[in-house]
């Protein structure tokens, strides 16, 4: 068998690659739900392990920060799913159904396209076994004191703002 | 057999140079000794930090569940797989495993035989969202460009398909050329293909 | 790799089948013959791990098994 490329293309096409290699193939083994319930200890000291009523007020304020997020683009969600690669059903269910639980290729697409951290989504989805409390009452505080209109006023983007800086502040520390 | 197909180059980030690595047809029991004594220990460790798969793939730590070994001694008793590695420095630093029994599923190629990627990983030393310093880059071109060489070579006129991890999407999407061929709940993965025209603009030398 | 010879007579109606596929495959006769062994070989091993082939219909979704024996 012949290789088709010569080691001069390797070196032009090399250096402007992205730093990172292309990856593919079968993910791990097991669902998110599954892998998240193995881990026995919490990641974090200040860490609260989940119920049902956690989760699900969670993923209230994962739903109203993507749909904020969206709506400061000025995007519809056929917008937002087109350009995030995702389907309209599975972006409609996470603004709107706290019951949903999101696929991890889902909760990292947002991540990528909103610059928001992976593991403060992760977290939010109820995709992890523990959270961290400060996460938590933040996340509930600032849920809370959104409402479900289809634009943003001005003290609701400052509090979105101020939200992500603190996500943002979070995962790097 | 385990045959030598050619020797290729491959950047080492630390010295900023080009070194030579060589791509292999078919594994041999070095390089599953180097999968399991060099890789999985290292991304099992990683593994275990994680408390999400979604986390566990933007940190490039998702193979230790996969079966290289098993896979790779199916693959030489059958037709149906090829597997390649690379090697540099004495360590394997590449591996891919590839369906050449798959048919195309987009428009305008549907039914045609193509090389299908199982799995396509460089060694986790070599990943930058794993390690602080990764070593050699260039092993997914080389081994992309190794699978159309297959492709063209088995008469499919260059074609391949693959199911991407979530972090390589816009990768295959936007810098390699890929059709986006939809998402797969099965396998809760995106799915792309190239066709004959895109996989020689790929290994287009110019 | 090491390769291997060999001879294979075919009827006049098997060559005409191999001409046509491998023009309607966009394959070389040599590249279509192989291809059918690889996938011979995967069918076989299926049915021999105790897995069934199907073919459906894609209208009636009706299902007829592929047997290799």
């Amino acid at each position: 068998m012949k290789l088709l490329f010569s080691n001069d293309w390797l070196r032009r096409k090399i250096l402007t690659d992205p730093d990172d290699d292309p990856e593919a193939g079968t993910p791990l083994v097991g669902s998110v739900e599954v892998e998240g319930a193995s881990r026995k200890e919490p990641r974090e000291a200040t860490a609260a392990v989940m119920g049902d009523r956690n989760v699900v007020q969670l993923r209230v304020a994962l739903g109203v920060l993507v749909r904020q997020l969206r709506l400061k683009e000025g995007l519809s969600i056929a917008e937002l799913a087109e350009r995030a690669h995702l389907s309209e059903e599975d972006l409609r269910r996470v603004e709107h159904d706290p019951h949903y639980t999101a696929r991890p290729r889902l909760i990292y697409q947002l991540s990528y396209y909103f610059k928001v951290p992976l593991s403060t989504l992760s977290q939010m989805s109820g995709a992890t076994h523990a959270v961290d409390r400060r996460l938590y009452n933040a996340a509930v505080k600032y849920a809370a004191h959104s409402d479900d209109v289809s634009t943003l006023t001005k003290e609701e983007r400052e509090t979105l703002d101020g939200f992500v800086g603190m996500l943002n502040e979070r995962s790097k520390a | 057999m385990k045959e030598l197909l050619r020797v290729v180059v491959l950047f080492n980030r630390t010295t900023c140079t080009f070194e030579s690595a060589e791509v292999f047809q078919e594994l041999d029991e070095k390089n599953l000794d180097d999968f399991e004594r060099l890789w999985r220990p290292a991304l099992q460790t990683r593994r275990n930090e994680f408390a999400s798969w979604a986390e566990a793939a933007a940190a490039s730590a998702q193979d230790s569940h996969w079966n290289w070994v098993e896979q790779a001694k199916k693959a030489n008793a059958s037709l149906q797989y090829e597997t390649f590695a690379i090697e540099c420095c004495g360590e394997t630093q590449g591996l891919m495993l590839v369906d050449v029994t798959k048919f195309a599923r987009v428009d305008g190629q549907r039914g045609r035989e193509l090389v299908y990627i199982e799995r396509i990983a460089t060694a986790p030393w070599n990943r930058p969202k794993f390690v602080q310093t990764p070593l050699f880059k260039g092993v997914g071109r080389v081994l992309l460009g190794t699978a159309i060489s297959l492709s063209v070579g088995l008469g499919f006129k260059g074609r391949i398909g693959l199911h991407s991890l979530p972090q390589s999407e816009s990768w295959y999407r936007d810098e390699a050329g890929f059709t986006d061929g939809g998402y797969e709940q099965a396998k809760m993965m995106q799915y792309f293909e190239m066709n004959e025209a895109q996989a020689a603009a790929f290994i287009a030398d110019h | 790799m090491d390769r291997r010879q060999m001879t294979l007579m075919l009827s006049d109606k098997e060559m005409n089948l191999l001409d046509q596929l491998a023009d309607r495959r966009g394959m070389s006769k040599t590249a279509l013959l192989r291809q059918a062994l690889r996938l011979y070989q995967s069918v076989t091993e299926r049915i021999e791990n105790g897995e069934k082939v199907f073919v459906e219909h894609p209208a009636t979704k009706d299902k007829t098994e592929l047997m290799v024996l």
